[in-house]
């Protein structure tokens, strides 16, 4: 079936080979083959090559050989070879039909490329790439215990102000902390370690804000509607701060006065836009020159945040106030 | 109300903690940031409550802690831990008479889960 020409080609050939009948029989392997698996030729025709296969890699590759010599189809395949010496190596081994004169598939010709330290190095990138992993898990872990403690300090620190602006001075760079250590605590659970489910952000923003102001929120109800869009840290963390301003704002003085009130809280994202707004059925403002003032820091922060969004921002007080933002 | 052991590495945290507890009218006994120094706290001192961290200073954590406090006592544990992977609250919660929140801690939920544990916790002895 292989003939003298073939043989001599086949055995001088840089690379390990294999020839199959139609049937899958081994009919020859060259002599790459034979001094790599320290086997002679009538060893391994019939199914004796098959000895050199690592155990793990056996039932899978066989079966996908199968498939393709009975479909006549080229293929590439990754297996595990033993050598004489006993050690393993991996080959690609990529395998292409021949056909007699008359168009009858007649064999398969196996050529098997050692790719061992290609593997090696592939190996020791995903091992060090999962070193890097736990390493920034462990980092924004890290960060988002650290605000905690910085929360915790200013906590404390409360407790030595007696005037009440003093103290909400306090509680507003306080939840500040917790809304940028949110961030890291989302972060350090998400899969990419790069982005957040930024409803899941808001959802948990609004509990912590809402315990901040727990006297004033009672009987303010909030309707967050966000789709599922995930954001980076780059432009989660501004928007997290923006939320946290708008949201504290509209507890505190949105609804005075009013025996209830809701917040509407919107995210989404369509064609690569964002959009995230904040509204309220509440008193609203008299004008325009309150959400430009630099007199609030809350404010000065939010225009900040804006620009640093690269955002549009819109003011709607048909009824109570609605902020948006498009970036 | 309460008297409880609070149980945690980070003194700021500490004393954060116990601050709030105390404006919710609990009385803090003690502080400890290590496992074996809880396990003396609650033989010693009796709590009603313990506010456990997970991640303690020493040789044990906090749920190898109050396994180890299982073999004398049923008193009620709330852990407070700064990661909340749910392999670590399956943990925690086959210590059984145990609450889980995470850091950094809601007032709100803090009074809530004091007065279920305590509840719980009195339900038993009845």
């Amino acid at each position: 079936m292989v003939d003298t020409f073939n043989t001599v080609w086949l055995d001088n050939l840089p690379v390990m080979a294999r020839v199959s009948d139609s049937t899958g029989a081994c009919v020859y392997v060259n002599n790459p083959w034979q001094n790599f698996t320290g086997n002679v030729l009538n060893h391994e025709k019939g199914d004796g090559w098959k000895q050199s296969i690592h155990p793990d890699d056996k039932e899978k590759y066989l079966e996908n050989l199968k498939s393709a010599i009975k479909e006549g189809k080229e293929y590439s395949f990754e297996l595990r070879l033993k050598k004489k010496n006993g050690d393993y190596h991996w080959f690609v081994d990529s395998g292409k039909p021949l056909y007699d004169p008359l168009g009858k598939y007649v064999l398969f010709v196996s050529v098997y490329t050692d790719v061992s330290n290609t593997k090696k190095h592939e190996e020791e990138l995903n091992s060090s790439l999962e070193g890097k992993e736990v390493l920034l898990r462990e980092i924004h872990h890290r960060v988002k215990n650290n605000m905690a403690v910085v929360a915790g300090m200013l906590d404390l620190h409360m407790d030595y102000v007696n005037s009440p602006s003093d103290r909400e001075i306090f509680l507003a760079c306080q939840s500040r902390v917790l809304s940028m250590a949110l961030i890291h605590e989302k972060l350090y659970r998400s899969e990419t370690l790069s982005k957040i489910n930024f409803k899941n952000y808001i959802e948990d923003l609004v509990k912590k804000v809402r315990a901040s102001y727990m006297d004033r929120t009672g009987s303010i109800t909030v309707k967050i509607e966000a789709d599922n869009t995930e954001l980076d840290l780059e432009r989660a963390m501004p928007c997290g701060l923006i939320l946290n301003e708008l949201i504290t704002n509209a507890f505190k003085h949105a609804f005075n006065n009013l025996e209830k009130g809701e917040i509407i809280i919107g995210f989404f994202s369509k064609i690569g836009k964002y959009t995230l707004f904040v509204s309220d059925n509440g008193i609203g403002i008299e004008d325009d020159s309150q959400l430009n003032s630099s007199a609030t820091l809350g404010y000065t922060l939010v225009a900040a945040l804006t620009k640093q969004l690269d955002a549009m921002m819109e003011v709607d007080k048909t009824k109570g106030l609605m902020v948006k933002f498009t970036f | 109300m309460a008297k409880i052991l609070v149980v945690e590495d980070d003194m700021i945290l500490a004393l954060v903690l116990k601050k709030n507890l105390e404006k919710l009218g609990h009385t803090v006994l003690e502080v400890q940031s290590s496992g074996h120094g809880a396990i003396d706290a609650v033989s010693t001192s009796r709590p009603d409550l313990i506010i456990m961290d997970i991640k303690l200073m020493g040789s044990i954590d906090g749920i190898q802690t109050m396994i180890e406090i299982r073999k004398f006592s049923e008193i009620p544990v709330i852990y407070v831990s700064g990661n909340s992977d749910e392999s670590i609250k399956l943990k925690a919660e086959a210590t059984e008479s145990s609450e889980f929140m995470s850091k950094p801690v809601d007032l709100f939920e803090l009074k809530e889960r004091i007065n279920k544990a305590l509840e719980l916790s009195s339900e038993k002895k009845k």
